[in-house]
């Protein structure tokens, strides 16, 4: 379980070494094990900087993450995350890419490459094994990216915007992989995201920021029923799905057009 | 049954199969022909106007004459002294550049400070003409082996740093903040991410190197040698033995083409994607 | 006190191939350039000759050029420069077929010294399977070792001549005591003395008895003696009363160098100026065994065979001289300070 404990985080601008220009302001949320939770925002809302936090890349100026009572001081094994650029090592074949998370934890060289294999057919990648980035397409490499996360068998999955470089057909072919993929495993996944149908097709939970500085609206609990891949153009056609998305829409252009006209 | 259309590869139209054997050479071998024109007016040239004394063999060679000495070089063994001296003094030189100069490089692109700290030294120092430093080097390390060594570390130090540097400072941070997130220690991240990442441009300033660590070794060579390939160029000079000067000089070029073409083969197979990443823009 | 200055050493003008062959206007003063390449006495003729208007007096408008033999040759031969004090150089040159001839010889011995950092090298015996510097391969350094060494019966070719430079690579080659031994003309033993660079080595040899060679002088380009034969006479001229200056007023001599090589330091100015004068021809040629032996001497080092070797007619020419000088005696000319 992850508890974010009033976390508030900002950064020094250059060249003034005084003022602190805010990002973060007191926020505080809980992530049951197991569920999958979205950070949905506008830009400037601080939510990817709050991954990284969540993560261990970034040590805010107050608050704490706390992940089964012990807290957060750096990246740890039992997370791992997945990018918006993807950010594959281009001279490095895909196989050799899923291997690299494994090679950091310190995965004894014998059973890495099981361990990567089988994350690569998990994406549907077989046949890409000996394929340089540059020769994929971006939904490839955002696959092998997953798959990099993936083989490191974290507890915690952490996704920055992950389709956001995909184009909008693809995008949606993603994300019905992703759920076909996490349904036969119990992890526990924080989603960034800009995109309210996503958020609301992936997840049990919302939570929604504002910007300036970035601060919590509110919480939605998304009680669509699992799973939600079979059935999907279903479940985005039906009421309940258009009402999340009206309440969500709503709340979020109150808070764009306040900041907007401020 | 299905007519099926010839298609000529190069130029993707159909083309009657009457069409000269010439023409058709000539367009899948252009380039390649188009080249042996060029070496062709090249030498000819060359070659008659020393010749007619048009240019007093005095100062140049003809082609024929530095060939045919070439061969008596090396039919007499008389050449391999020299080319070992100079080898030697290059070999060491290369080596030692390579071996300082990647870590300062790293070292200057990961650490600002670093950088904007040795910065002014090292410009001012690449900048200067190298071959001032000779009497300072003969002064501390004598006329052996060392200086010459000193003079072409010199010549190729600067290069490499400034290389490895840029490289090291354009990589991608994500791929570092990546790293990062898998639980890397710095150790890891340089191994992993920065020196595989810098590779391109490291082997861009080996290349660049070579070339200058060349002219070192013949300008240390210029003094106190007995043996080398710049000794024989300079002694040849002194002596008006013009054909054994430009053997001298043939033979540095041709290792300084060899090295070159051998750096770049090795940049295309070490960072093929930067090729693809600059296609696909 | 003429405006003429030295060049900078390595005047890159010399090297542009834009030869002013032709002679300036007969009625403008005649332009000239000179090469030399060090400053000593072995060329106090020539700024006698510049310092007391002996060149003005003869319509010369004369430029030194501060440049080596390595430069002045090719620049004989393409035009840049008029006269060469480099003659060795030009021999070399010409003995491969250079169009150039010697005009005049200053000295028919060295001021040179062999000088050992070694303790157990005491005699030019010694050696033997050593290595020797020279300022380059082939020059006059060389060749007067090798004479001396064959005067002794010993082999010119057991010794390893290196080349050293001029300039501060040669000082410090010298200073860092890495060669064996040195051969240095008189002025930078002086010098060198001066600054404590020799306080660990000691003569071995004073090559200015023990050879006889032709030394120093002025070479032109057969193309110039054609063109301009007056303008080479009255260089020569010149220069002929230069030497007879030189001869005459020590005292005088010594106070142009000084101005010249622009140093103060009038004891080593004296040194070298005793010297040369020892080594000076009696009026400006060589006869004609000194110059085969010399050349037979230098064809060995460029591995020419002796049939090779060209007629001595064909690299010397003192005709010009001889006339000057016949011209001028009968005249009574004599220098007054």
């Amino acid at each position: 379980m992850i508890e974010v404990c009033a976390v508030s985080h900002g950064f020094v601008p250059v060249g003034d070494g005084e003022s602190v220009v805010p990002v973060l302001k007191d926020i505080s949320f809980a992530v049951e094990a197991g569920s999958f939770v979205s950070l949905l925002g506008p830009s400037g809302c601080g939510k990817t900087t709050l991954l990284r936090v969540i993560d261990g890349l970034i040590v805010p100026l107050r608050g704490e993450i706390r992940i089964d009572g012990a807290v957060v001081k750096k990246p740890a094994t039992d997370r791992a995350m997945v990018f918006q650029e993807f950010n594959l090592l281009p001279w490095r074949t895909t196989i050799r890419n899923i291997e690299f998370g494994l090679e950091l934890h310190d995965v004894p060289r014998r059973e890495r490459p099981a361990r990567a294999r089988a994350a690569l057919q998990k994406v549907g990648l077989e046949r890409f094994g000996h394929y340089f980035p540059h020769e994929l397409s971006g939904g490839m490499k955002q696959r092998v990216g997953l798959a990099r996360a993936l083989a490191t068998n974290p507890r915690i999955l952490l996704m920055d915007e992950p389709f956001g470089a995909l184009d909008p057909q693809i995008r949606e072919i993603m994300q019905l992989d992703l759920l076909k993929l996490l349904d036969a495993e119990r992890r526990t996944i924080v989603l960034v995201t800009h995109s309210i149908d996503e958020a609301i097709f992936l997840s049990d939970r919302i939570i929604i920021f504002g910007a300036n500085p970035g601060r919590i609206l509110t919480t939605i609990e998304v009680d669509l029923p699992r799973p939600r891949w079979a059935k999907d153009e279903e479940i985005k056609a039906s009421s309940t799905f258009i009402a999340y998305r009206k309440q969500i829409w709503h709340l979020l252009k109150q808070e764009l057009q306040h900041t907007e006209g401020a | 049954m299905t007519e099926t259309v010839k298609l000529d590869v190069g130029m993707g139209l159909a083309r009657p199969s009457s069409h000269s054997v010439f023409l058709r050479i000539w367009r899948s071998h252009r380039a390649a022909i188009s080249r042996l024109a060029a070496f062709v007016v090249f030498f000819g040239t060359w070659e008659w106007s020393v010749e007619s004394g048009l240019i007093s063999p005095l100062f140049l060679s003809s082609p024929s004459e530095i060939v045919l000495r070439l061969y008596q070089v090396f039919a007499d063994g008389s050449i391999w002294q020299h080319i070992e001296a100079s080898g030697a003094t290059a070999f060491w030189g290369f080596v030692l550049s390579v071996g300082v100069g990647v870590p300062v490089g790293v070292a200057m692109g990961r650490s600002p400070l670093l950088r904007d700290t040795l910065e002014p030294f090292i410009m001012a120092i690449y900048a200067s003409p190298s071959v001032a430093f000779l009497p300072l080097l003969i002064i501390w390390l004598g006329i052996g082996l060392a200086s010459k060594v000193a003079l072409a570390f010199v010549g190729g130090v600067f290069v490499i740093i400034v290389n490895t540097e840029a490289g090291v400072s354009s990589i991608d941070r994500r791929l570092v903040e990546t790293a990062r997130s898998f639980t890397a220690t710095e150790a890891e991240v340089l191994f992993k991410i920065v020196l595989p990442a810098a590779m391109p441009f490291i082997l861009a300033g080996m290349r660049l190197a070579i070339g200058r660590v060349l002219i070192m070794v013949v300008v240390a060579e210029l003094f106190a040698s007995t043996a080398g390939l710049g000794y024989l160029i300079y002694q040849a000079g002194a002596l008006y033995d013009t054909a054994q000067l430009f053997v001298g000089v043939v033979i540095i070029a041709t290792a300084g083409i060899v090295l070159n073409v051998f750096l770049r083969w090795l940049e295309r197979r070490v960072a093929p994607w930067r090729r693809a990443e600059r296609l696909s823009g | 006190m003429s405006a003429n200055a030295m060049k900078p050493f390595g005047c890159l003008v010399l090297l542009a191939l834009c030869g002013a062959l032709g002679a300036a206007p007969a009625n403008a003063a005649e332009k000239l350039r000179f090469s030399i390449p060090s400053l000593s006495a072995n060329y106090a003729p020539s700024f006698i000759a510049m310092d007391k208007g002996y060149f003005a007096e003869e319509g010369l408008d004369v430029e030194f050029v501060n440049a080596g033999g390595g430069i002045a040759t090719p620049g004989l031969i393409s035009g840049t420069v008029e006269m060469s004090g480099s003659p060795a150089s030009a021999l070399s040159a010409i003995m491969r077929g250079a169009p150039l001839k010697i005009i005049y010889t200053m000295s028919e011995s060295t001021t040179y010294q062999v000088w050992s950092t070694q303790a157990d090298i005491k005699t030019l015996a010694d050696l033997q399977g050593k290595s020797v510097g020279v300022a380059t391969r082939g020059d006059t350094y060389e060749i007067a070792l090798r004479m001396a060494l064959r005067n002794e019966r010993l082999s010119p070719d057991a010794v390893g001549y290196t080349a050293m430079g001029f300039g501060s690579a040669a000082r410090a080659i010298i200073e860092s005591k890495s060669l064996p031994a040195v051969v240095l003309p008189s002025y930078d033993v002086e010098q060198l003395r001066g600054s404590g660079s020799l306080s660990n080595a000691h003569l071995i040899a004073d090559l200015a008895d023990k050879v006889r060679l032709p030394y120093n002088g002025i070479a032109t380009s057969d193309r110039y003696l054609q063109s301009n034969p007056d303008t080479v006479k009255k260089f020569l001229r010149a220069t002929v009363k230069g030497v007879a200056y030189m001869r005459a007023f020590k005292d005088q001599t010594i106070q142009i160098l000084s101005k010249y090589e622009n140093t103060t330091n009038l004891r080593g100015i004296d040194v070298d100026y005793t010297e040369v004068l020892k080594t000076l021809t009696k009026d400006g040629t060589v006869a004609e065994a000194m110059q085969r032996d010399d050349m037979e001497m230098r064809a060995s080092l460029l591995k020419m065979p002796a049939d090779k070797i060209i007629p001595a007619n064909r690299v010397y020419d003192f005709a010009p001289l001889r006339e000057v000088n016949a011209a001028l005696s009968a005249s009574g000319w004599k220098p007054t300070p």
